[in-house]
């Protein structure tokens, strides 16, 4: 019953793309590739809309799938009726001879023998393909969040505001076909509906080529792509790289029909498919600018009128994710450009080191770059050796269909600096796979003979061969458990890491329960909440809370004191004034202002503020040692931290509570004085504090205990590798935490 | 939508919030339940056999050391003990053995065989200690050191000791 649901919620997607595709674009363009994409586009705006109203249900779905197909078959919008576009088109009297040669060359019939080696070819990675699609979801985002935020969505019948974490501020164009698809059939038809854009890619990549007469080199990189080892395992995973990839080369498609035909019809799809590129990834942005871009100078005599319906539309699939965002997370771009947009919920210094992770990795050099995504795969995958054959391609920089190639992939490889992981380089591949096998089909044979060099070289048993251990890649045809004949239990357990901790948490925790965890876990196996330290401001926060009693340089035994002559103050402010380029970052547990032995009581007029990250500064005058004002950035001049009094207060000194991991941060003390000519402005009243240790407080287990239950959090998951790990096995009466259960290393902890 | 979003203002200030109660903290210039060497008031916890000056952060114990806490009452505690040996000092005198003390009752015995810095903590047993009291803990080194220029006698460096959860 499993694998039948399983089919028809991939299935039943795939149809009402379909017939949306069909719909939209009429006769305008009959691609069945095209009619897919555009499909989708529309219907996951649909669905984000349903999402938007909380109209997520199952029974919504099937009437808004049913409908569209209806009304598909009742216009004659159909797949089938696309079915003409598997042909070869007609000869068209006076259209340019494209390719000049041998008649079985680049523009001429493909050959028998080479078509039985192709089908063969494609066939066994389509077999291959289905059946780790089919097959319960294994993949670490896949069944981290992008199932865990699509499960999550349907569980919640909609979007709901999620804060703490960031993948949920990624746009989710392409989850949104996931979330229709998993609605009927659960993960593996998600991971099927992706699997359906890398066949829509591969065909369109082929019938693009076919179209423009060179067979040859359409089929030789149809099957470069396919048999890809990065693309393979992505497309076969509930990723969206693949789907970004289908989604590029279909408004490249788009955008080359409507330069040579101008039907207006094409316009909307364009802008549809442009706008769904960046709704599934913030990378694919430049869809945008290449759509807008190239309609405005290829329609310069219709002073770029053809434009306007190009952006309304994209417009249209990309508002709603940016105002999602800007609703629930104050940053319509959000998790990034936290400086531009500042937000309680990502904080900026983060981002900063986000962002230079994903752009070296652990790579020395730029330079091992071309290696490590072509042949040994360290960088999440590989796309093949062959693809170091990429400057060849430059060969058909002299022909139009080669310009118009690199400049599509040129589009698409924009951002690719940002993140240098193999995957990142699915969506400009297939435009350099066909410049590629188009430079080669000078010889046709040397075109096939790469091509099926590629399918050998990107065979399974081939590519650990050649490439690291580590390379993500799949490694066998799961068909027992693709078909569950195997149970999905045994396979999950032995090929997902931390399956059996979601087991665990389902076992152990009240439904509605939060999990607080260092490590990403499976989180579409779940439940649960699971807050990843890493995935907010306030999961980063509550780390360092966690510290605060487990780990001594973070415990606040520190004390800064700044000593002034006694005097009426309006306002206190503590200025840090490194500026070097250390990593470090500066955080005050309690902010005290004394009038000589006697601590200043916190009155309710005083007002509190902070430079960067204010929206934590009360944690640092709560008198609790457990909490902290965290500065959310790496060190710079100019931040601050201060207090207003509203009025003249009497003090000599301030004491800075703190933990002593660091070191890096010079402060100083400035006041607003009262009256005389420097009255209102921030005058120095000491250049640098005494500092001095204190003891570490009694109880500071429990109250930290206390406060992460306060944040809502309810239980720990500790891995023993986890900072903090024993003191918490030790200590567990101190902390007035509970083990609950453990599975292999982990252990989960209620708090009290 | 992004420029608009963007006139956002960060917020400007906030009011104190809720006052939470206190942890156990010594009170400054008080006995409290663990001495820093670099404490102002270091000197309430030195009962005898600990130099009376030292460079801020450590001084020297000497034969037979005594400090004293102020312990709360608190469930489960444990002496810690930041000290040092030096590497001339233990090269004459060999393995030194460290006895604790609290309030006349063995706690436990360390070797130390290494010198430099070293952080030493023991679970303190129900019953040794007096809750909301005076409690004396005393670490007798031995061998110690001899000087043979005026016969001093040179236990260990100490700089931070007292109890901790």
């Amino acid at each position: 019953m499993q694998p039948l649901l399983i089919l028809f919620g991939a299935a039943f997607t795939c149809a009402v793309c379909f017939s949306l595709g069909g719909l939209l674009l009429g006769d305008a363009c009959r691609d069945t590739g095209v009619r897919f994409v555009s499909g989708g586009a529309l219907l996951s705006l649909l669905v984000c809309v349903l999402c938007g109203a909380g109209l997520v249900y199952p029974l919504v779905f099937l009437v808004v799938g049913l409908l569209a197909i209806g009304v598909a078959i009742k216009v004659g919008r159909t797949p089938w009726s696309a079915r003409d576009a598997l042909v070869p088109p007609p000869e068209q009297p006076g259209r340019e001879q494209r390719v000049q040669g041998d008649p079985r060359g680049p523009g001429g019939p493909p050959h028998r023998v080479m078509r039985s080696l192709f089908g063969i070819a494609f066939g066994m990675f389509a077999v291959f393909y289905l059946a780790n699609a089919m097959a319960p979801e294994i993949s670490p985002d896949g069944a981290g969040y992008h199932l865990g935020l699509v499960s999550h969505y349907l569980r919640e019948h909609g979007f709901v505001p999620i804060t703490d974490n960031l993948y949920a501020a990624m746009p989710g164009g392409v989850e949104m076909l996931f979330l229709f698809a998993f609605a009927f059939g659960r993960h593996s038809a998600a991971a099927l509906v992706h699997l359906a854009f890398f066949a829509a890619l591969v065909w369109q990549v082929f019938s693009y080529a076919r179209r423009r007469g060179f067979p040859i080199a359409g089929a030789a990189a149809a099957l470069i792509v396919f048999a890809s080892p990065v693309a393979g395992i992505d497309g076969s995973s509930a990723y969206n790289d693949v789907a970004v990839a289908a989604i590029a080369f279909t408004l490249f498609h788009l955008l080359q029909t409507w330069d040579e035909e101008r039907n207006p019809r094409l316009l909307a799809a364009i802008g549809l498919v442009a706008g769904f590129a960046f709704a599934t990834k913030y990378t694919a942005w430049p869809a945008v600018a290449y759509a807008v871009g190239f309609v405005v100078v290829r329609d310069r005599k219709a002073l770029g009128r053809a434009v306007l319906p190009v952006a309304a539309c994209a417009a249209v699939v990309i508002a709603p994710w940016l105002l999602k965002n800007w609703i629930y997370l104050h940053n319509p771009v959000a998790p990034f450009f936290n400086r531009q947009f500042p937000n309680p919920y990502v904080m900026a210094g983060f981002e900063d080191i986000y962002r230079k992770m994903m752009a070296i990795y652990h790579l020395k050099s730029r330079w091992e770059i071309p290696m490590q995504v072509t042949t040994y795969g360290s960088l999440s995958g590989l796309l093949g050796p062959v693809f170091l054959l990429a400057p060849l391609g430059l060969l058909t920089l002299r022909r139009k269909e080669g310009r118009q190639l690199w400049l599509a992939a040129l589009f698409f490889s924009l951002n690719y600096f940002n993140n240098i992981a193999a995957r990142f380089l699915i969506p400009p591949m297939p435009f350099v796979a066909l410049a590629v096998a188009l430079a080669l089909s000078a010889v046709p044979r040397l075109a096939i003979g790469v091509a099926m060099l590629s399918a050998v070289l990107s065979w399974p048993a081939m590519v650990a061969r050649y490439a690291h251990p580590d390379a993500w890649r799949l490694l066998r045809i799961p068909w027992k458990e693709a078909l569950r004949l195997r149970p999905e239990e045994g396979y999950l357990e032995r090929r997902l890491e931390y399956y059996g901790v979601d087991r665990l948490i389902e076992r152990k925790t009240a439904p509605g329960s939060t999990v607080f965890t260092f490590v990403p876990i499976p989180e579409a196996y779940t439940s649960r909440h699971i807050r990843v330290e890493y995935q907010s401001a306030s999961n980063q926060i509550a780390e360092k809370i966690l510290l605060t009693a487990a780990a001594p340089e973070f415990a606040p035994t520190w004390r800064l004191r700044f000593r002034f002559p006694r005097q009426t103050l309006h306002g206190l402010r503590v200025v840090q004034t490194n500026g070097g380029t250390s990593d470090d970052t500066w955080s005050i547990h309690e902010f005290r202002v004394y009038d000589g032995e006697r601590e200043l009581t916190r009155a309710a007029e005083w007002r509190l503020s902070a430079q960067p990250f204010p929206w934590g500064i009360q944690d640092a005058f709560d008198n609790s040692l457990a909490t902290f004002w965290l500065c959310g950035e790496m060190l710079k001049p100019g931040q601050f931290v201060a207090v207003d009094f509203h009025g003249g207060q009497t003090a000599d000194s301030v004491v800075l509570e703190a933990a002593p991991n660091q070191s890096a941060v010079r402060l100083k003390l400035e006041g607003r004085v009262d009256g005389g000519a420097a009255a209102g402005r921030w005058q120095l009243l000491a250049a640098a504090p005494t500092p001095f240790d204190a003891p570490r407080p009694l109880g500071l287990r429990r109250a930290v205990a206390d406060e992460l239950k306060r944040r809502g959090i309810d239980y720990l998951l500790v891995f023993d590798t986890d900072n903090g790990a024993d003191d918490l096995r030790l200590n567990a009466d101190l902390w007035g935490m509970r083990a609950v259960g453990d599975y292999k290393g982990a252990k989960l902890y209620q708090l009290p | 939508m992004a420029l608009s979003a963007g006139c956002a203002r960060l917020p400007e200030s906030f009011p104190p919030p809720e006052q939470r109660a206190p942890l156990t903290v010594p009170k400054a210039g008080a006995l409290g339940y663990f001495l820093s060497m670099a404490d102002p008031n270091a000197d309430a916890y030195l009962v005898k056999d600990v130099a009376d000056r030292g460079p801020g952060t450590w001084r020297w114990a000497y034969q037979h050391p005594v400090l004293r806490f102020f312990v709360p009452d608190v469930p489960r505690l444990k002496f810690a003990m930041v000290f040092s040996l030096p590497e001339r000092t233990l090269r004459e005198t060999g393995p030194v053995t460290l006895t604790f003390t609290v309030n006349g009752k063995l706690l436990d015995r360390l070797r130390c065989e290494k010198p430099g810095e070293q952080y030493y903590a023991h679970d303190v047993p129900p019953g040794m200690l007096r809750p909301n009291a005076i409690n004396l803990v005393a670490i007798d080194p031995v061998p110690v050191w001899v000087s043979k220029a005026d016969g001093g006698r040179l236990g260990f460096i100490l700089s931070r000791a007292g109890f901790t959860e």
